[in-house]
């Protein structure tokens, strides 16, 4: 792993002017190892910018998903009850159905968080970890 | 008052005697090293992924959920299915949002999540605080219920038998989490949780059975047992139709779905976990696990309004609380050998659920006590393995005999306010400060402060003069009527207060504390994001 110019650099919603390792506010950190006061350079991570956007458009997706289907379901339930009292077939309302469904979405949503955490955060994580670690070995804290 | 035939009885005491011995030798083998502080808080995160899983779901449904669940379904129809549903989403929002970071910065207890530096003292004896104030009043509700279900289920009778229960099984907690650390809790809740999949498995399998496998005839079966025919399926019958009953509708939902998985004996099970996939693959099973068992309570809980009816639910406790134990009596009634089996795994599922869920929360007020206030709160100088080890253990103890004498002395009131009490601080003060510390980089221990203790106040305030404390049907107090807050949750108002104090605090903090609290989010960034340095291993 090098430690050459990130190659994703972060996006310009969060300029990382202030903390760069030549900005101002800059004071070299380890991250919670006493390796805080190591000659070698410390900044972030390469590709810690890129793994915080995948995680963050992992969050927003699922939790917008998921939380979405029940908002609507309790706005239909508040406020369209005409509609979740029409009965669909054998004595079920649509309300009912549309509740009772929220089972198998919850499994097909804890499914694909999984799959794509696996396939888009997974080895970003990894290659921050090695990185981390590789640094506190030349840094001597290991 | 509901009787149960005698064989029952004798069947469920043999079944609660075993259950209470086999669980303890289980902790005292899995019993932590004297000197193990991980062993004692994590279990060395030694499980692999689907016990853990199973041991997050088994803490995150507790009695008070199984027995209101199928309770408010069976009196309340689709109103009650939507606080099942809400359950569910609950810990779904967990895993999606707080699961991975929080496992990552955490350590052993909320404190350590919270506090971002060992001079953090405040933040740490205040997350203490919280923590004990979230779930000592759900510990009182199920220690009393406790004491009723026991001696109701095994036929005893009077005061006396029904303290002296509540007395036998407090101690019985006490020493699961005392002893057994967070494996020997792992271990009882993986078992109650496969007992109780296994027992509502039945139950909802006879009941279907009883109703020739159509669900439509389940409907209207409900629907005539709940005499409110088509208002059974439609929203309304828990807080009424109008304006204000929609807002207090929406307020339950949104305070469990908040605080439900926020509580701090569930994520305190986020640290068990070596890595955040590994993390991720345990929640799966929970939320797989809690779901499966929230749709057979809805089906447990549309028989019981089917099979049991309204009157004799209603007569059973205030809010349908024994309605499973009913159903489970009901529903096999012709043959006496499958009742009196199904009665006693039922019951078994329901004592076993008590025990794990209360010795888990108390394991989670014990380590914060000992770790947040004792360890790194009150002490400046640091506290060896050891002591602190012991002093979890005293904390246990210091912990649970005061719950059990507040159980022993409240136990005939009516204590739904303790379990919403709860769900609100959970979903007020917990969530906003869990989800602030974790994603916004700038916010300050001073934001911290006012959204915890903040948001605690509030509920506390607010709760006090709502219905569920005096002037409601099943009010705390009965003889006096002071509520004026028109909800019976805080939720609606008080999670948006806790936000809004949390940003509040941080702009009111210096820009020297906002600077500050930057570059160490930005110090632990690794950390939070890919578990660098947490041991998590790059293996893999």
């Amino acid at each position: 792993m090098s430690y050459g110019p990130d190659p994703f650099p972060p996006p310009p919603a969060q300029p990382a002017g202030l903390f760069t390792p030549q900005g101002p506010g800059y004071r070299p950190q380890a991250y919670g190892s006493p390796a805080a006061a190591a000659p070698t350079p410390v900044g972030p991570p390469p590709g810690l910018p890129r793994l915080r956007s995948s995680y963050r458009r992992l969050r927003r997706v699922m939790t917008l998903a998921a939380l979405g289907y029940f908002v609507v379901f309790l706005l239909l339930t508040g406020y369209a009850p005409g509609l979740m009292e029409t009965e669909l077939v054998g004595g079920f309302t649509f309300g009912l159905v549309m509740g009772l469904l929220q089972f198998p979405v919850t499994f097909a949503a804890i499914i694909g968080y999984e799959r794509s955490a696996v396939r888009t955060v997974d080895p970003l994580a990894r290659d921050i970890r090695r990185a981390v670690e590789e640094r506190g070995a030349r840094g001597g804290a290991r | 008052m509901n009787t149960f035939s005698s064989s029952a009885q004798t069947f469920s005491l043999v079944a609660f005697s075993a259950i209470a011995s086999f669980t303890l030798l289980l902790c005292i083998i899995n019993s932590a090293e004297r000197d193990d502080l991980s062993d004692y808080y994590t279990g060395y995160r030694g499980m692999s992924s689907i016990p853990n899983g199973l041991a997050i779901a088994g803490d995150y449904i507790s009695a008070a959920t199984i027995l209101n669940t199928v309770g408010f379904i069976a009196l309340t129809g689709f109103d009650g299915l939507t606080l099942a549903l809400s359950s569910a989403l609950s810990l779904v929002l967990l895993m999606f949002l707080l699961a991975e970071p929080l496992r990552n910065a955490g350590r052993f207890t909320m404190g350590d999540a919270l506090a971002r530096h060992a001079s953090d003292r405040k933040v740490r004896i205040v997350s203490s605080a919280v923590t004990l104030l979230a779930l000592v009043p759900m510990m009182i509700v199920q220690l009393a219920a406790s004491g009723y279900l026991v001696s109701l289920i095994l036929g005893f009778d009077g005061d006396a038998i029904r303290t002296g229960c509540i007395v036998v099984l407090g101690i019985l907690m006490i020493a699961y989490a005392a002893i057994g650390g967070m494996k020997g809790t792992a271990l009882i809740q993986i078992i109650k949780i496969v007992v109780l999949v296994g027992a509502s498995a039945a139950l909802a399998f006879l009941i279907m059975n009883k109703v020739g496998w159509n669900p439509s005839q389940l409907l209207s079966d409900a629907k005539t047992g709940s005499r409110v025919g088509d208002a059974y399926l439609t929203s309304g019958m828990r807080f009424g139709s109008d304006g204000m009953g929609k807002l207090d509708t929406v307020s339950a939902m949104v305070t469990v779905v908040l605080g439900a998985a926020c509580l701090p004996h569930v994520t305190m099970r986020m640290y068990t976990a070596h890595s955040a996939r590994h993390i991720r693959r345990s929640m799966s099973w929970a939320v797989g696990t809690v779901s499966v068992v929230c749709f057979l309570l809805a089906i447990i809980g549309f028989g019981a309004a089917a099979i049991i009816g309204r009157d004799a639910l209603a007569a059973g406790g205030p809010q349908g609380t024994l309605a499973i134990l009913q159903v489970s009596q009901g529903v096999a009634e012709g043959s006496s050998m499958v009742a009196t089996l199904l009665f006693t795994a039922v019951a078994a599922a329901v004592f076993l659920t008590l025990l794990s869920s209360v010795s888990g929360m108390i394991m989670a007020c014990a380590s914060s006590l000992a770790h947040d206030f004792y360890a790194l709160g009150l002490r400046r100088t640091s506290l060896p393995a050891v002591r602190e080890l012991r002093a979890a253990r005293a904390a246990a103890v210091a912990v649970g005999v005061p719950a059990i004498a507040l159980a022993i002395a409240v136990q005939d009131w009516g204590l739904q306010a303790l379990i919403t009490l709860s769900l609100c601080i959970g979903a007020s003060a917990i969530a906003p400060a869990l989800v602030y510390r974790l994603f916004w980089r700038r916010y300050t221990n001073t934001g911290l402060l006012y959204t915890m203790i903040g948001g605690t106040l509030s509920v506390l305030v607010l709760l006090a003069f709502s219905e569920v404390v005096s002037g409601g049907e099943h009010a705390l107090i009965t003889d006096r009527n002071f509520s004026w807050f028109p909800m019976h949750t805080t939720g609606l108002v008080t999670i948006p207060l806790g936000f809004f104090l949390g940003w509040l605090g941080t702009i009111r903090s210096t820009r020297r504390d906002q600077d500050d609290q930057e570059r160490q989010y930005e110090a632990a960034e690794p950390r939070i994001l890919a578990g660098a340095g947490t041991g998590s291993g790059s293996g893999s």
